[in-house]
């Protein structure tokens, strides 16, 4: 009896040691061209925002186009065990131009973002790889907000502030407010900022408009902590 | 002289003996996991993370606009076993070594040494591309 026990035990033992290492060997250990491609969408990433805040910034709306072209070479340039190839195509759609989009709307919404789709190969001796991915970076601000009458001419603005990156919100920096004085943009020297250190931001201003009762119109642009610059215009009414 | 002739208490020990002799057989059977320490594919793999984990969210392109050299040694230090020595330099695309002094954790070693080369993107507006090469070995 004890030695059909000891039997089971010894089954038991053994079975589990061999899952064990059978498990262990799933385990990736080789560094594999995918995990190489997988592993440059952070580079990938990184180049979509250099472009959008360069671009949003005032620069060359083509040089995310540049900007992809330099990283394949320097990709190809620093590959030596395999042949690549690297393929991206830039969205072009209604909204996307070139891979682009910053739309700073006067609804109180703006958008800038970057789109690009990418396609790796891989051959050598060994192994053939191939990965696809598309990689997307938007920067989205949302305002809204009145304004409250102090007397004849002059309003104080209270507006929220919301900023997200891929739809998470974030920090942001370099708030430039301004408003509409007839045709004129007017800049606010001292806002007042509250930030609830979770991307909602309150911020409140005194304009001058000529009449009373006349809405007033909002310009904000500002940066969220990659460096895009994201901007909306808002039509404050009355409280 | 009834304890001599207890022939049942014999056997129950022999059991025993036998019982004993099969579980001890079956964990010498067991055979010892084979992790490659210190092989070549493993280190470049470790090369491979680290290096993949640190940029994770563009942090160590972050590190390298600034040129802060020091908190690119204590990173990469850290992410890394004490056991392992490394050697990192940073090219720019012209292959031009930009860190001014050696990104290390201690002088020439006599082991393997594996490479790996990480190609790095900046997030600035002034778009830069860097080549981090990474040196790994196993220090005896």
């Amino acid at each position: 009896m004890l030695i059909v026990s000891a039997l089971i035990v010894a089954l038991l033992l053994l079975s589990t040691a061999i899952y064990v290492i059978e498990v262990g060997k799933q385990v990736p250990t080789v560094s594999a061209e995918t995990d190489v491609f997988f592993g440059y969408k952070q580079t990938v990433r990184n180049t979509l925002i250099s472009a959008l805040a360069n671009v949003t910034a005032g620069g060359n709306q083509a040089i995310l186009g540049t900007d992809l072209s330099e990283l394949k070479a320097a990709i190809l340039a620093n590959s030596y065990h395999a042949m690549l190839t690297i393929d991206y195509d830039l969205l072009n759609s209604s909204d996307y131009q070139n891979g682009l989009w910053v739309s700073w709307e006067a609804n109180g919404f703006g958008t800038s973002s970057a789109y690009s789709s990418f396609r790796f190969e891989s051959s050598s001796p060994s192994a053939t790889s191939n990965v696809e991915y598309a990689v997307n970076v938007t920067s989205t601000l949302k305002i809204n907000g009145n304004y409250l009458q102090l007397n004849d001419t002059v309003k104080q603005v209270n507006l929220t502030i919301n900023v997200l990156n891929e739809g998470k919100a974030v920090l942001s920096h370099n708030f430039i407010f301004s408003y509409q004085n007839a045709t004129d943009w007017v800049p606010v020297d001292s806002p007042s900022i509250s930030s609830f250190s979770n991307g909602t931001y309150t911020a409140s201003f005194n304009s001058e408009t000529a009449k009373l009762n006349d809405p007033v119109v909002v310009s904000l642009n500002c940066q969220d902590e990659r460096g895009i610059f994201v901007g909306a215009k808002l039509t404050c009414t009355g409280q | 002289m009834r304890l001599l002739n207890n022939k049942k208490g014999q056997v129950r020990v022999i059991e025993a003996f036998f019982a004993s002799m099969l579980l001890l057989g079956c964990l010498a059977l067991i055979p010892a996991p084979t992790t490659p320490k210190g092989s070549t594919v493993n280190l470049v793999w470790k090369a491979q993370n680290v290096l993949l984990t640190l940029d994770g969210d563009g942090h160590l392109a972050g590190l390298v606009d600034n040129r802060n050299w020091t908190s690119i040694e204590q990173i990469v230090e850290s992410a890394l076993p004490l056991t392992t020595w490394f050697n990192l330099t940073v090219y720019d695309q012209t292959q031009n070594i930009l860190n001014p002094f050696p990104i290390s954790n201690g002088g020439a070693i006599s082991g393997n040494v594996v490479s790996y080369d990480y190609v790095c993107a900046s997030q600035s507006s002034t778009f830069v591309v860097y080549v981090l090469q990474l040196q790994l070995a196993v220090m005896d």
